[in-house]
Formats: structure tokens, sequence, C-alpha cells
């Protein structure tokens, strides 16, 4: 690479530091860019740097704060990196919605006239495969416990606080309502058969998707501009949210891992399948997986990240109060 | 108050530190320094991590900018944490020269090679 090429990248780097830091710092940097050009270790020291700036939100603090604002500001770096966590779960039930149909045996069945379709695989007590499945079950069960213990009092507190944006908790019930209004309209145009053996390879189908996903943003910023733009949450609050946040990243790579190992398992007993088109996205199995595994591993990257810098501000709180 | 405050950016911390005691500095001209007192090619990062880290101890000051840049000045607090630390560091290397003196006697008394 040429050093114009690394001070681009050096450049774009910038970009990912935390908002204080950039308010702060980003003339200076730019300005010392343009007078000693970048080589590729100035670009990774750049990125390990970023990161660390990114995990340590105590970063922030100038020395100059009074106590309580010292508290306020890390409390909602605090509240940042759970709501981050929160949003990750999202991701991972996006995957896991298409994991569960990428193993539903039912169009397996339909469409490629098998006897033996993932579930009845899945479920011999002594087959891998059931116990991998068991493992993103579980993955999925302790996720939504820990959204649930960590979430709904967050939920609860901003409902509370912020009286004028409890509108915004409403989003997602509109959302439901409006995807799943098209479904019955189309099984009633052409059939609940054809609706439901549909997959992600047509022009309406594709659209159909995208408007699933807009519409999982959709409510997800809303939940999220609800929760961060009510008053600050009391103390306690926030680091009680944080130990079910904890349980939330362990829950993302407990998925991760059985997702894994339920691809290379599933490949070894059953290739005939594993390589087949699957039901939702109409591509084969191994694409489909692969896909999930991506998703959730983004899920489970960010998760762990916006986790350790809930636990930079929540160690540098208890340092900064003395509690 | 001691270096070791800054954990892995301790190092840097006192390279800066002792680049600002010869007067203010903006970040280009601390790290053309650093490299000729020290011989260490800071990165851009690692600098700015670090001139963080010590202006929240208040170790460090910025002034005013001029143009884009912000010169940066050593504060009282920051020059007892240098000077703490240099003496500990001048000690240190007293008593390893020292050492490194007697080990050589002793290596030639065994009739070992000397380096």
């Amino acid at each position: 690479m040429t050093p114009a090429m690394w001070s681009l990248v050096a450049r774009r780097l910038i970009r990912l530091y935390p908002r204080w830091w950039r308010w702060r710092y980003t003339d200076e940097m730019a300005d010392l860019l343009l007078t000693r050009p970048p080589t590729w270790r100035d670009v990774f020291d750049l990125a390990v740097n970023v990161l660390y700036t990114d995990l340590h939100p105590d970063l922030a603090l100038t020395g100059n704060e009074s106590a309580y604002e010292r508290l306020v500001t890390l409390m909602r770096a605090l509240r940042s990196s759970e709501v981050v966590v929160f949003c990750a779960f999202t991701l991972s039930i996006i995957a896991w919605l298409q994991f569960g149909g990428l193993v539903d045996g039912g169009p397996y069945q339909i469409q490629l006239g098998v006897t033996q379709p993932w579930p009845l695989l899945a479920l011999d007590s002594h087959n891998a495969l059931s116990m991998a499945m068991d493992g993103v079950s579980a993955g999925v069960d302790l996720a939504m416990l820990a959204a649930l213990i960590g979430g709904v009092p967050l939920v609860v507190a901003a409902w509370r606080r912020a009286p004028r944006r409890r509108w915004l908790f409403f989003v997602p019930f509109g959302v439901a309502v409006a995807l799943f209004i098209p479904i019955p309209i189309a099984a009633w145009i052409v059939g609940p058969v054809a609706v439901f053996n549909l997959t992600f390879t047509t022009p309406v189908t594709i659209a159909y998707l995208c408007s699933f996903l807009l519409g999982a943003g959709v409510s997800v910023w809303a939940v999220v501009h609800a929760v961060t733009g009510s008053m600050d949450a009391s103390v306690t609050l926030l680091r009680f949210a944080f130990i079910p946040t904890v349980m939330l990243t362990g829950a993302l790579f407990i998925m991760l891992g059985a997702t894994l190992a339920w691809g290379v398992i599933a490949h070894q007993q059953a290739p005939h399948l594993f390589d087949q088109a699957s039901m939702t996205t109409g591509y084969a199995t191994v694409t489909s997986w692969g896909v999930d595994t991506v998703l959730l591993a983004i899920a489970a990257l960010v998760a762990l990240g916006a986790m350790l810098s809930g636990f930079a501000a929540r160690t540098a709180a208890r340092t900064a109060t003395g509690a | 108050m001691a270096l070791a405050e800054l954990g892995p950016f301790a190092d840097a911390g006192l390279l800066i530190l002792a680049s600002l005691a010869e007067g203010p500095k903006h970040g280009y001209a601390m790290l053309e320094d650093i490299e000729a007192i020290a011989s260490v090619r800071m990165g851009p990062g690692t600098l700015y991590t670090t001139l963080a880290r010590l202006q929240q101890r208040s170790w460090i000051e910025a002034l005013p900018a001029e143009e884009r840049r912000h010169p940066y000045r050593l504060t009282g607090a920051g020059l007892v944490v240098l000077r703490d630390q240099l003496a500990r560091l001048e000690g240190f290397a007293r008593i390893g020269l020292q050492r490194v003196g007697d080990g050589q006697g002793r290596i030639v008394a065994a009739g070992g090679a000397t380096p």
C-alpha cells in the first residue's frame, strides 16, 4: 500500500473514536497525520488505541469534573454499553429466526421428499446434532431470560422518567402488526400452502424480508431512543442491569458455539441435506448457516466489546465514588 | 501519584513528560523530540491516549490552540511525578551498572568469558 492509502485508512480509523475524543483531538490528529504521513505501524497503533479508547469510557473524564459529574458521565457510558448489548441480542434473534427456519423439517419433506428432516435428526437423543441444537436452545433461553431481567427494569425506568417518549415503546407493536397484516392477505389470495412454502428468492419475498429487517431496525431505534433519551436511570439500577448484560453476552457466545458445532456436525452426518436448499432463503443450507454464523459472531463480538466497556465504566465509577 | 497508575501507558507517559520538561510542545513536536532523545518512534494513537490519561491526572494541560494544534505543558504535579520517576530510574541504573561491573569481575574470576 502507498503512503497515501495508509493516510486514508488512518483518517477513516479516526472516525471510529468515541465522540468526546473526536471533539477533543480530531483536528490535532489530522494535522499530525498531514505533517508526519503514517506508516503501517502507525495505522496499527491507531487501530489498537481506537479499540482501547472505545473500551475505556473513563478516558473521557478530564479530571476537572465534580464527583457528581464524573458519576453521571460513567453511568451514561454504562447505560450505553448495556443498550448496545441488548441491540446485539436483537441481531442474534434475527439470526436465530433464520436458524429456526433452516432446521424446520416440513419444507424439506415437501421440497426434497426426504424422510429424515433436521428435527428428527436433532431429536435423536444420542445424536451430536441433537446436543448442538440443545446448545442453541439453551443459549436462546438464557439470552431471553437475561434480556428480560436486565431490559425490563431499564424500560420501566425510562417509561416512568420520560412520559413524552412513552409513545416510542409502542413502535415495535405497530411494526409487528404492520408486518403481520400481509401474511393473512397473501394466504387469502394465493392460499396458505403457497405462502408458507415461499422462499426468499422472489421480488415479493425479498421485499418482505427487507421490510422485516427495516421494521426490526426501526423498533430497536425507537426503544433505544426512548431509553437513552430519558432522564438518567438510577445508579443502582444501571449497576444491577450490568449483571444480565454479562449473562446475555455469555448466552450469545453459547449460541454462536452451538450454531458452529451444528453446521460442522450436520455437514458430517447429512451432507445430502446440508448442501440442499433451505426453507427460508432458498439457497443451500450451508450458505444460510454461514450467514447465521456471521450474524451471531458480529452480535457476540459487539456484545463482548460493549460489556468490557461497561465493566470499565462500572469499575471507574466505583473508584470515583468510593462505593 | 506515580506513573505506574497509567498501566500500559506508563512508558509513553514518561517519554511525554520528559519531552514537555523542556517546554510546551504540540503533538508532532513531541513525537520528533521523543524520537531524538530516546530513539522511540511513538505511534499517533499511543500519543493521544497517553495525553488523555496525563490530562486526566492534571500532570499536563492544554494551552490555547495555535491554528489546529494544541500545545501541551507540564504542570507542577506532572513535574513532581517526572522527577520522582527519573530519580527511581537513576537509582535503578546506578545499581544495575554497579552489578554489571561486579558481575564482570565474578565471571572473569570464575574463568568465564566476558561478553
